[in-house]
């Protein structure tokens, strides 16, 4: 029988997501323009448990949690979001996630692809 | 030590037994009174069984061998459907039996029909009835068993008491201790059974004599259809009901009065009125506002009269979700800018205009100079012990004391009177801004709504847009609350009919959407209307057996089962306590996940009596799948869906 960890990862599994090579990290942050391994965040994203606010695909979760990609926030606003957050949401501090894969994660939000326009998905469309 | 005792003969012994307990039930002082006019006799005529002659003539439990010609459960069901109630909806239990009889071979033969619904719990007989009032627009009855029965109803009278909805409710109580059987009937019988619950109960009774009951009875109507509306519970002698009528005719029905609701002070009222008028920025904030359609429409006729945006709690519906002035997406926007804030029945107003900082601290978000009125019932009425009041507020500026929407008419009638005719052209603008705000406000919608379209597991945006595409042509009810679908509905579907609304539980106790849409339902199936609730599994898992309920009672109701297989608010907050204790997230889903083994809501539904699909974990076979489930409901039977979907 499935998880519900394990049944989100194998319904939401994208293969094929892209690896990036790593820009050095320092202690208080990235000092290089941000890049990861997209399939390792995806696993991250799942296993540390941020689906649960911003769903699988970081699209938002209403008032439990805003929409994260596409279109992420700037590497720099996201990070700061991780160690810092304001308002309700769970502090991610080096011990619980690493630089790399705070990394990871971004890369995976980085390559969410675009929504669909609304204007072409009939059922957002009744008067 | 020698004790003697009188052993009474036969004849003398059940006359005895009989005439103490009418004396008992009728509270007449001595057994020499008036005996029935037809006393009981055996059943057969035959000896009673060896042995009951040696028990004590007091301990006879009942009249197990008696044959009646009249009993107070019959008078009980003329009261209570003299009050237009239609149903009661109950899990057996031996101290209502009299009452439960009465309903079947008396109630529903007889015009008009009071109907005996079946429960397999007690927290869904009331869980039941909550729903079905805030369709119907007046109580269902249900029946508990003493004790350990309203103990499993406790919970759910909690939300209906939060949640301000009438409910007639009957507990079985074994007053006489010289009647009751020993063992259980013991460990059922209480003397202030009512105890229990009185704190999250409006009133409560335990007649002495079946005259008593009748007026006690109409007493609880009446309290619990004035504003604010709550629950009440009348202890119910088991002997009162299964015993003969004292002198054989039953006691006068009493008189249920016409009632009409406190309203706020005129005065005070004007007041409201012109600070309406004078404001600039003012917001409506409706919450339990609309207890009928009158509130609804009333409430539109005022924002329309001012062009004023209005923010709905969505604990009714109190304004049309598709309404150019329907602003609640912008709660705390509008909040923080407003110079003036109607709150009409707010159950929370502390939160309303008050922030959490991240370090814990509260500030209010609004604007120096701005002002607050309110227009509540809970101003007449409340209690002490648990804590739904929410936070003092100490900033309001005025507090009419009255039900808001029985208020309405009169202070639309002084806004009326007091607005100037130079003043209609800037509220017109007004309104044009707010309808430009309203149209790009759906438009963001739409857009969050495609984000994630295709997901799988399905994105509640999707799952509610599905749902709305199917549906809209109907004559529909949504009788789920929508918060843990990210308020979906609210945002993208149109609603503007009072029943197509009914929030939620009022007390967030958990296992109330399976009985309580179940009896929203029950109230619309005289109408033909389209029920749907979306359930999320662990509020669905409290109650399961409503499903059988439903099926038994071919009440035609859509379950979509919003599977994320756990309790998801307990989840994200484990993942809060583990994250600041910086223990990482790899545990949280112990004892918050509904897996190892999933569960197959549809299997469960198909061996309850019920249509069942799913696990419907692809996106695109949810709109047909809704569509074969909605014709099944239009045949006037229920439906489930389990639809594997997002957290929220």
């Amino acid at each position: 029988m499935l998880s519900l960890l394990a049944t989100l990862q194998l319904l939401t599994s994208s293969p094929g997501l892209p690896t990036a090579s790593r820009p050095s990290v320092t202690a208080s942050g990235p000092s290089a323009r941000p890049a990861g391994n997209a399939g390792s965040g995806e696993r991250l994203y799942l296993r540390f448990g941020c689906y649960e606010c911003h769903g699988t695909t970081g699209q938002g979760g209403g008032q439990f949690g805003p929409k994260i990609a596409p279109d992420p926030l700037p590497f720099i606003a996201y990070y700061r979001q991780l160690r810092q957050p304001r308002a309700a949401m769970p502090m991610y501090t080096h011990k619980v996630l690493s630089d790399d894969e705070v990394l990871d994660i971004y890369a995976y939000l980085q390559h969410v692809p675009p929504a669909r326009s609304p204007m072409d998905i009939p059922q957002l469309n009744i008067r | 030590m020698t004790r003697k005792r009188s052993f009474p003969g036969r004849r003398d012994f059940l006359q005895g037994a009989t005439v103490g307990g009418v004396a008992a039930i009728s509270g007449i002082a001595s057994a020499s009174a008036a005996p029935p006019t037809k006393p009981p006799v055996s059943a057969t005529g035959q000896p009673r069984a060896p042995g009951i002659a040696n028990a004590w003539a007091e301990s006879l439990p009942r009249n197990e061998a008696a044959v009646y010609e009249s009993c107070g459960g019959d008078y009980m069901v003329d009261v209570i459907r003299g009050f237009g109630i239609e149903f009661l909806a109950a899990t057996p239990g031996n101290t209502f039996m009299g009452l439960h009889e009465s309903i079947i071979n008396y109630g529903m033969l007889s015009d008009p029909k009071l109907t005996l619904v079946t429960t397999v719990h007690e927290e869904a007989s009331v869980g039941m009835a909550h729903g079905y009032s805030k369709i119907a627009g007046k109580p269902m009855a249900c029946a508990m068993h003493t004790a350990v029965g309203l103990q499993h109803g406790s919970m759910a009278i909690y939300n209906a008491w939060c949640d301000r909805v009438p409910i007639f409710m009957i507990v079985g109580a074994s007053l006489d201790e010289t009647r009751r059987r020993s063992g259980v009937d013991w460990d059922h019988s209480v003397q202030d059974g009512a105890s229990l619950v009185r704190d999250f109960t409006k009133w409560d009774d335990q007649p002495g004599s079946l005259r008593a009951w009748g007026e006690s009875a109409a007493r609880a109507f009446k309290i619990a259809m004035t504003p604010p509306y709550g629950p009440v519970l009348i202890a119910t002698d088991t002997l009162m009901q299964e015993e003969p009528q004292p002198g054989g005719a039953p006691p006068p029905i009493p008189q249920t009065p016409r009632i009409t609701p406190p309203a706020g002070e005129e005065g005070a009222l004007r007041e409201a009125a012109k600070a309406l008028i004078a404001a600039e920025n003012p917001v409506i904030y409706a919450d339990r506002l609309a207890r009928t359609p009158a509130g609804l429409a009333q409430l539109v006729e005022l924002a329309e009269l001012l062009q004023v945006p209005v923010v709905d709690s969505f604990n009714r519906l109190n304004f049309p979700w598709r309404h150019p002035l329907n602003q609640s997406e912008q709660q705390q926007a509008l909040i923080a800018t407003a110079d003036l804030v109607l709150e009409l029945e707010p159950g929370d107003p502390f939160s309303l205009t008050a922030t959490r900082t991240p370090n814990g601290a509260q500030r209010s978000v609004m604007s120096a100079g701005s002002k607050r009125i309110t227009i509540s019932s809970l101003d007449v009425y409340m209690k002490s012990n648990y804590q739904d009041f929410e936070r003092y507020v100490n900033d309001i500026d005025l507090a009419i004391a009255g039900d808001a929407e029985a208020s309405l008419p009169a202070l639309i009638e002084a806004v009326r009177q007091n607005l100037p005719e130079n003043r209609k052209s800037a509220l017109t603008d007004r309104g044009a801004r707010w309808a430009r705000a309203h149209a790009a406000q759906l438009d963001r919608s739409r857009q969050a709504a495609a984000n994630g379209w295709d997901d799988r597991p399905i994105s509640t945006a999707r799952l509610c847009a599905e749902i709305y595409a199917q549906l809209h042509g109907e004559d529909w009810t949504l009788a789920s609350f929508t918060e843990f679908q990210s308020r979906w509905p609210q945002r993208l579907w149109a609603a503007d009919k009072h029943s197509q609304f009914i929030g939620g539980s009022g007390g967030y106790g958990i296992g109330y959407l399976g009985p309580a849409t179940l009896g929203a339902a029950l109230a619309n199936r005289k109408h033909g209307r389209v029920t749907v609730a979306i359930n999320g599994d662990g509020d669905f898992m409290m109650g399961p057996g409503v499903l059988w309920t439903a099926a038994h009672e071919s009440i035609p109701l859509l379950y979509v089962v919003h599977n994320n297989r756990g309790y998801m608010m307990e989840t994200m907050q484990m993942q809060m306590v583990a994250n600041r204790r910086q223990r990482g997230a790899d545990r949280v889903l112990i004892g918050n996940e509904l897996s190892n083994p999933n569960i197959d809501f549809a299997m469960l539904a198909r061996s309850l009596g019920v249509y069942g699909q799913g696990p419907i974990d692809n996106p695109a076979d949810l709109g047909p799948a809704i569509r074969r489930a909605i014709a099944v409901v239009k045949k006037g039977e229920p439906a489930l869906i389990d639809v594997v979907s997002q957290g929220r």
